[in-house]
This record gives C-alpha cells, structure tokens and sequence, in this order.
C-alpha cells in the first residue's frame, strides 16, 4: 500500500517534476522552517510511539529469559543463542521463509495473467475488478480465515468440488497444513502482486507492442520481448510486497496452520501467552524486523542491479 | 490469427479471471451465508434465510462492547493519522529539502514492522512507563500503523493537484492563509477522507496490533473474535464477520464512487 511503488524504477513520483516556480505560500523557497513544522509533529510521534518501543523490545531480547536456570541468567545475546539452539525454533523461522516463498510464487502465477487480463479490459471496469481484489485486505483477516476455516475442512465445499471433478479420490486434509495457509495469504496478497503488475503493464507505450508486430514478430514473441522486461518493475515490487506481507501475517497461520505449525509471528503469541517470557517474544521479535529489512535491503540491491543490467540504466 | 481462436482465448481469460474472483470473494461470500443460516449447528448446509443471529449479537454484551471500542479506537487513530499526515504529505509533496527521501522512507516504515511486533512493542513502553494499558495506548499504535495510508492518499490528491489555481488565487490578492483554506484545502479534500476512511477500515479490522494490549475494558472487536473462534465457531462469529464486510463493502464504493478514490493505487 504505501509501498505499493516501492521503487518502480524511474517512475517520476519524485517532487519538482513539472510545476515549479511560483509555489503558494508554503513552499521551501520562501519558509525554510516550513518542512520542518509541518513534518516535525508526524516523525516525533513515529519516534515516540514506533522506534522508541522497538528499542525497548530489543533491550527487553537482552535481559535473561525466566526459562533459564538462575546461574545461567545474564545480559547478553543469551536468548538468540537459546533460540538458535532448539529446533522448533529454528524450524519455526524456516517455515516462515519457507511459506512467504511459496506465497510469492503462488501471488505471481495468479495474479500476472489477471494482470494481463485486466489491462484489456475497459478502464472503468479494470478500476472496479481491482478493487474487488483488494477486498480480503479491506475485509481483514479475521473474516477470511473463517471464511477458509469453513471452505477446506474435509466435509467443506472446496473437497467436495474437488472430488466431484474427480481430481481427488478421498477429501485431502487442509487445515493444519502449509498448504491451507499458503492459499490464505495468497489470497491475502494478491491484490498487491495485480496492482504493481497492472501498473506496470499500463506504463508501457502500445505503439511498442504495435511496433513489434508490425516489425513481424507474434503476439508470444512480443510478449517475450517487449511485454515482459517492461513489466518486471511491477512484479519485483509486488512480490517484495506479498514476501513482507507474508512474513509479518499472524491471523492465517495461527488458525489454519496450527499449533504444530509455528512461524515467527505465532511464536511471538506464543512466548507472549503461553511461556510468558517477555524476553524471548521480543528476541524473536528483534530477529523478525532485522530479516524482513535485510530482505528488503538485499532486494532492491539486486533488482537494482538486475535492472540496470538489463536496460543499462541505472535507477 | 482466425476470429475464432481470438474467440477461445477471450473465453479461456474471462474463465480464468471468474476463477480468481471466486478465490477472492468466495470465503467471505461463504462467511455472509453462514451468517443468515437459521441452521443452528455450524457449518451447515443452507436451510432458510434469518437474520437471528445477528440479534442475538446485538444482546451479546461482550461483543457490543468491543463493538464501541473499536469504532473509538479506529475513529481515534485515523483521527490522529490524518492531522499527522496530512501535513507531512504537505511537506513531502511541495517540499525541496534535504533529508526528503529520508523522511518519507521513514513515514512508511511502519508498514514494514510486522504488526505483532508493534503491538508487542507498544506494550512494552507502556509498560517501561508504569501506564496502565487503555484506549489510548490501542489508538497510538494503531495510529502508528494507519499513517502511511492517509500519507499517501493525501500524497495522491497533491500530486494531481493543479497549483495553477492556487496561483490564480494568489494573484487575485488572496493571502497564503486565505490560499490555503478557500483553495488548497477543498482541494484536498477528497484525499484527506479518502484517507481517514482507509485508515479508519485498516485500524477497525486489525488483529495483531491490539492482541496484546488487550484488557477488559479495551478488548476490540477483531480480538474478541479471534479469542472466541479459539473455543468454537458458531453463526455469532459469522454474524460478527458478515458485519465486518458489510460496512467494508459499503466504505470502499463510498471511496470509488463517491471520492473517486482508488484505493492502495
């Protein structure tokens, strides 16, 4: 959503394109205090009320967890060494990378032929579809898991179709597997991985396209040609997006994943409720943030680079 | 290319796009049923349509209660996202200065923070604070969490602004004050509601920020919900989620028709 253009590669959001000159009253040339007024009120309340509680989570990942024997309790990085030495842990931020990499993958290969499809469509009913799409986001979570709660169990509709069409012989269980959460948050993302692709597919000049069939190429060859590098801003930006979204969702595997099936933002419920360890939540708390912005970071490094490579522009 | 191969390519795409709406839309669709269901054990097939059980949630105190909590709670953050955002948008959109890239990177970082996390932090410095956890601690994180959206709704409404008008204005005589309340902010209206109102959604539906910061007094709807679907799931809860999409529904064509405001864009 706000980073719904995370750096779609020379998209010219940034200010002073077009309009300059006269600015009415509030521009920089006339009031340099200006900016600082008008943006000092939003970034000190972020200050108090995001980073200053994330310090405290992180000084909290220091403080010896009330699971330790007392000769063993000392400040220091004791609790990510206890959390990287227990399996279920490990395996819980495993799982947790591991689904957000199915979800992005599942969020493209549905959502670029919607993409696709959608762009053709008229202008007006494109708009209304997409935001069709963007009604499990508005809806919430709680209303789509209950939704799947009551869709995948063995007497539900989707294993009753499904054996109907005689795809599957016996019902298949879904609920308690990866694969049910998959299908959630795929759902969950979709919409992101549409937009950013649509919005990418609608910045590229027809006359491109007209150009390459006129020159003889097929429409599969334009596609392969011209179509897809032109769009591969929109499915970066979006699969970082579904990749984030994924990592940080609680509701879907909480529900449809079980207790068996721990990702980080579960684990985190769970410390929390279940061993009352402040500490060790807020360790994997600490470890959560730092992989999500790595993973960012590390992403729009290599996309920069892969960008530049292929279009031989840097960004 | 023959018309009739265009033909089936056209059908197999509007096939494909109807499987994914149904993806999209069908678990909700399936919520809404379940909600007017007079069958009493849950899920069950369809019997006949009624609308008891979402009396029987109006005289469910505990949900009537989280109910208002949310509404103060959503209506407070996007309250306070707005008057925070909308200036900054002000500044982000107009602004020439150093830092810019910086501070709006900044503005939408609480969109990279895993929500759980927020809320696990927030309550954590109430804690540090010897606060007791209340309303306004849920409103600030949320507001926390709702500012990139007012940020860029208000940031869309003013790069499409036409600052020839405030020019004109300006050139007629009217002052920068004068300007920017007859002008500039009628202008931006439409972001500016367009905001609060997605803000006002995002903060009302959302589970993870608030679950730690829960108390009796300040339990919202969604976390309410979450806990009972932990015990049992009966056609109250669908009740609860049918409403949920209901006012959402309602709320996003107020955006697209009314506004014309496309959302997450």
């Amino acid at each position: 959503m706000g980073r719904g253009q995370t750096a779609p590669p020379g998209h010219p959001h940034a200010p002073g394109n077009g309009s300059s000159g006269l600015s009415a009253g509030l521009g920089p040339s006339r009031v340099s205090w200006g900016p600082l007024l008008l943006l000092g009120p939003g970034v000190l309340f972020l200050f108090v009320f995001m980073v200053a509680p994330l310090a405290i989570t992180f000084v909290y990942s220091l403080q010896p967890n009330s699971l330790l024997p007392p000769d063993q309790a000392t400040v220091g990085v004791g609790n990510y060494i206890y959390l990287a030495q227990r399996r279920v842990y490990v395996e819980a931020f495993a799982r947790t990378l591991r689904l957000a990499t199915f979800v992005v993958v599942g969020a493209l290969l549905l959502g670029y032929p919607t993409a696709l499809i959608l762009r053709r469509l008229h202008a007006r009913l494109g708009s209304t579809l997409i935001l069709g799409l963007s009604f499990p986001i508005l809806a919430g979570p709680l209303v789509v898991v209950l939704g799947w709660m009551l869709l995948l169990p063995r007497g539900g509709l989707v294993n009753a179709a499904l054996v109907r069409l005689g795809l599957v012989a016996q019902p298949v269980q879904f609920i308690g597997t990866e694969v049910a959460v998959v299908i959630a948050l795929v759902q969950f993302t979709l919409a992101f991985v549409v937009l950013n692709i649509f919005n990418s597919l609608m910045r590229i000049d027809p006359a491109l396209g007209e150009a390459a069939g006129s020159l003889g190429a097929d429409p599969l060859r334009t596609f392969r040609y011209v179509t897809w590098p032109l769009s591969l801003p929109g499915v970066f930006s979006g699969s970082l997006i579904a990749f984030t979204l994924a990592v940080s969702a609680f509701v879907a595997p909480h529900y449809l994943g079980g207790e068996t099936l721990l990702v980080v933002t579960t684990l985190i419920a769970q410390f929390m409720f279940g061993t009352f360890s402040w500490e060790l939540a807020s360790t994997a708390a600490v470890l959560l943030v730092v992989i999500t912005v790595i993973m960012i970071v590390a992403y729009n490094r290599i996309v920069g680079r892969l960008i530049e490579r292929r279009f031989g522009l840097p960004e | 290319m023959s018309s009739g191969v265009r033909r089936v390519g056209e059908l197999l795409s509007y096939g494909f796009l109807g499987i994914v709406y149904l993806y999209i839309l069908g678990p909700a669709l399936i919520v809404v049923i379940g909600s007017v269901n007079s069958a009493t054990s849950f899920p069950s097939p369809f019997e006949s349509f009624t609308l008891r059980w979402y009396a029987q949630l109006l005289q469910h105190r505990e949900f009537v209660r989280s109910m208002t909590v949310s509404v103060g709670v959503a209506a407070g953050a996007a309250g306070v996202a707005t008057v925070l955002a909308g200036p900054a948008a002000f500044a982000l959109v107009r602004g020439r200065f150093r830092l810019r890239d910086g501070i709006a990177t900044f503005f939408v970082a609480p969109l990279v923070v895993p929500q759980i996390v927020l809320g696990l932090a927030m309550l954590q410095l109430l804690n540090v604070l010897r606060i007791p956890t209340t309303s306004a601690g849920l409103i600030c994180v949320h507001a926390v969490f709702v500012l990139p959206f007012v940020l860029r709704a208000v940031m869309t409404s003013l790069i499409h602004f036409d600052r020839s008008l405030e020019e004109a204005a300006m050139s007629l005589g009217a002052g920068r004050l004068q300007t920017l309340r007859h002008v500039t902010l009628p202008l931006i209206r439409t972001g500016l509601a367009a905001g609060f109102v997605l803000a006002f959604i995002m903060s009302f539906v959302n589970v993870p920020l608030s679950l730690f910061l829960a108390t009796p007094a300040s339990t919202t709807l969604p976390v309410r919900v979450f806990a009972y679907m932990e015990s049992r799931l009966d056609p109250l809860v669908a009740a609860v989620g049918a409403a949920l999409v209901v006012v959402v529904f309602a709320a996003s064509l107020f955006l697209e028709r009314v506004l014309r405001l496309r959302l997450l864009v």
